[in-house]
């Protein structure tokens, strides 16, 4: 299962150093807009390289768990019930957000576009534990009230690994507590006219996470997660936006995404909250709605603040 | 108040004073050649900041950000007005006059017996000097998918007698792009230039230097003499070419001197009227600690066309290469 994690997190590497190759950082030519085509076409390529990955990636995923399940009820006693421990999730719907990036642009920024997301929990069968994986993707549009002509592109992903144990149970047994770590990896690029304008934030760390569970019903229940990172390594743009790094490293993106340095709160601030409800549908499929309010702030130099409220939308499949 | 104000802060607000004041304290922050090229930024601050006005319409902005960026003298320093309908280039008459100073066309009809040119590069071609041993190749901008292509293009014309390398009109790009194909023509390993980005609020703060050295690239490389022919609009990425092909001891400069000015460039930074600009953010020192800003390769001969050379249908500084390779070789 999270041998599956990587071809997604490589997928993505590549269709950045794509975009970093293809649209030239570094150029120095005096020619304005040069590649300024590029801008949009790489964007939607972008998309499309993940949608077109995201069948065979979801396919592989059921394949895995498939097999695993099969496995396991063959290992098992003819007839038992096999408790549902697994639950798969694709979501669908908005990024919505404000950033501000002195790196990039001196001017605040409203951000909209399409969030697609993928979830994949494993419970333990005395529910205990659980394992989560979470991973996002979204491109959006940046504005500014001052013009249209500085409209430019915010493309950002997440991938979350965590683990979670449950807490001593309350009174209330529709409730469950459970806290444990997580790891994270989350990228944003902000682009403007194919790279004339650009900033990005990786971030790659552990920090803490609480979930709590409550049980509505037989059919419905709702949860909601709080995750509060607590060191990372933060790469970001040097002082001048650029240097001799940079521009050496254009081909080659996972060298300057993973270039950086050790960061606790004192250099990046951040939480994530989401919340999540989910209905029962059949035996095997629930539909889900999930809100995400995900904050970052970098205080230092080249100050970034930015704020999502990403609402989706999807199903989930148990098994 | 709104959300976005509650997170993000204030806006800025779109004033000529404000303009003038983000325009001014970016570069002075942030622009990397002020002591290079002996600017007092503050003087000038004290000499246009008067003239702004919060009445005033955008046309005297635009008179003053284009005045007051004309002191740096720098091609890499430029203003946009919203949706780039006008822009500005600092220093950049000079540059602009040398357009009509060279003719490809007149070049391709009266000098080549026939042009190839390179479709997977941004402008590289090449060809022969129509009756005369001479290899010819033309390279416009340093930009392209693939700069090991001068491998190819030197296995057609390694068996002619000497190479004139066009770089004239050249508008700068990727110096690493630069650096592949001048290895083509590399005779040694050498320190050729520092580069250093500004990294803080002080006009001094540099980051440390990385030192950029010439080297053999492909599997040979062409050692017979070659001419460079320069202008005053090759620039940047060109002039970094240039420092890598002068290194070389069977490499000539003819021509004009070259626009000087070498550093990469940053961002593109926005104002809250909707323009754009962006400026130098490093300094490039050669191995003595001098620095080409502002000052340009000058070339060993020195001759330039003029518009009416053009009109009249000679290149006078492509025959001059001509007449130097028979006069020091013996090279027709």
């Amino acid at each position: 299962m999270i041998g599956a994690l990587p071809v997604l997190i490589l997928i993505f590497i590549f269709q950045s150093k794509t975009i970093f190759a293809t649209t030239g950082i570094k150029s120095k030519s005096m020619s304005i807009n040069k590649h300024s085509n590029i801008l949009q076409n790489a964007n939607r390529k972008t998309i499309r390289y993940f949608i077109k990955y995201l069948p065979l990636l979801i396919v592989s995923l059921l394949s895995i768990l498939f097999y695993q399940n099969l496995s396991s009820q063959n290992n098992s006693q003819y007839g038992k019930l096999t408790p549902k421990n697994h639950q798969l999730s694709v979501l669908v719907g908005a990024n919505q957000g404000f950033v501000k990036d002195a790196n990039f642009s001196a001017l605040n920024y409203s951000e909209n576009g399409l969030l697609y997301a993928l979830k994949y929990v494993k419970h333990k069968s005395n529910r205990k534990s659980f394992f989560q994986i979470d991973i996002d993707y979204s491109d959006s549009d940046l504005t500014t009230i001052t013009s249209e002509h500085f409209t430019s592109l915010s493309t950002l992903a997440n991938v979350e690994i965590s683990y979670l144990r449950k807490l001593k149970q309350p009174k209330n047994e529709q409730l469950t507590f459970y806290l444990g770590g997580q790891y994270f990896f989350s990228l944003q690029i902000l682009d403007w006219l194919n790279f004339e304008a650009f900033s990005f934030t990786a971030v790659n760390g552990i920090g803490l996470k609480g979930h709590v569970h409550y049980n509505i019903n037989k059919k419905s229940m709702i949860n909601s997660s709080l995750f509060i990172p607590l060191i990372q390594n933060l790469s970001r743009p040097p002082y001048n936006g650029i240097d001799e790094f940079i521009l050496k490293n254009e081909d080659n993106s996972a060298a300057i995404i993973f270039a950086g340095e050790i960061a606790t709160i004192n250099k990046y601030l951040g939480f994530d909250w989401s919340v999540n409800y989910s209905y029962s549908l059949f035996n095997h499929f629930n539909i889900i709605t999930s809100y995400t309010l995900r904050y970052k702030k970098l205080p230092k130099v080249n100050k970034m603040i930015h704020l999502q409220n990403q609402i989706t939308v999807g199903l989930t499949y148990k098994f | 108040m709104s959300c976005k104000k509650i997170v993000l802060g204030e806006d800025e607000i779109d004033s000529p004073e404000n303009n003038f004041e983000l325009l001014w304290n970016d570069l002075d922050q942030h622009y990397s050649l002020f002591e290079v090229r002996n600017i007092n930024w503050d003087s000038l601050y004290t000499v246009y900041k008067p003239r702004v006005s919060n009445q005033a319409s955008s046309e005297p902005l635009w008179l003053i950000f284009t005045e007051l960026l004309e002191h740096l003298d720098d091609s890499h320093t430029s203003i946009n007005t919203e949706n780039d309908e006008t822009f500005f280039i600092s220093g950049y008459a000079k540059n602009n006059q040398s357009k009509k100073e060279y003719s490809k066309n007149l070049i391709t009809d009266s000098y080549l017996e026939s042009r190839t040119e390179i479709e997977t590069e941004d402008n590289l071609s090449y060809g022969k000097i129509k009756n005369k041993d001479i290899g010819y190749i033309y390279f416009g901008a340093s930009d392209g998918s693939n700069p090991a292509i001068i491998d190819e293009i030197l296995e057609n014309l390694k068996t002619h007698k000497a190479i004139i390398f066009d770089i004239r009109q050249n508008t700068g790009g990727d110096d690493y792009y630069a650096a592949r194909i001048a290895g083509a023509f590399a005779d040694k390993e050498k320190v050729i230039y520092s580069a250093q980005t500004r990294n803080g609020p002080k006009h001094s703060d540099f980051d440390e230097k990385t030192f950029h050295s010439t080297k053999k690239e492909g599997p040979e490389q062409f050692l017979k003499p070659v001419i460079l022919i320069t202008d005053r609009r090759t620039i940047s990425a060109g002039e970094v070419f240039s420092l890598h092909m002068k290194a070389f001891d069977h490499v000539v400069q003819i021509g004009d001197t070259t626009a000087g000015d070498f550093s990469a460039v940053s961002n593109r930074n926005f104002l809250p009227n909707g323009w754009s600009y962006k400026y130098s953010v490093q300094k490039l020192l050669l191995p003595n600690g001098k620095s080409l800003d502002g000052i340009g390769h000058s070339p060993d001969i020195y001759i330039k066309n003029n518009e009416s050379d053009i009109n009249t249908g000679t290149d006078k500084v492509l025959e001059k290469a001509f007449a130097y390779l028979f006069e020091e070789f013996g090279i027709d």
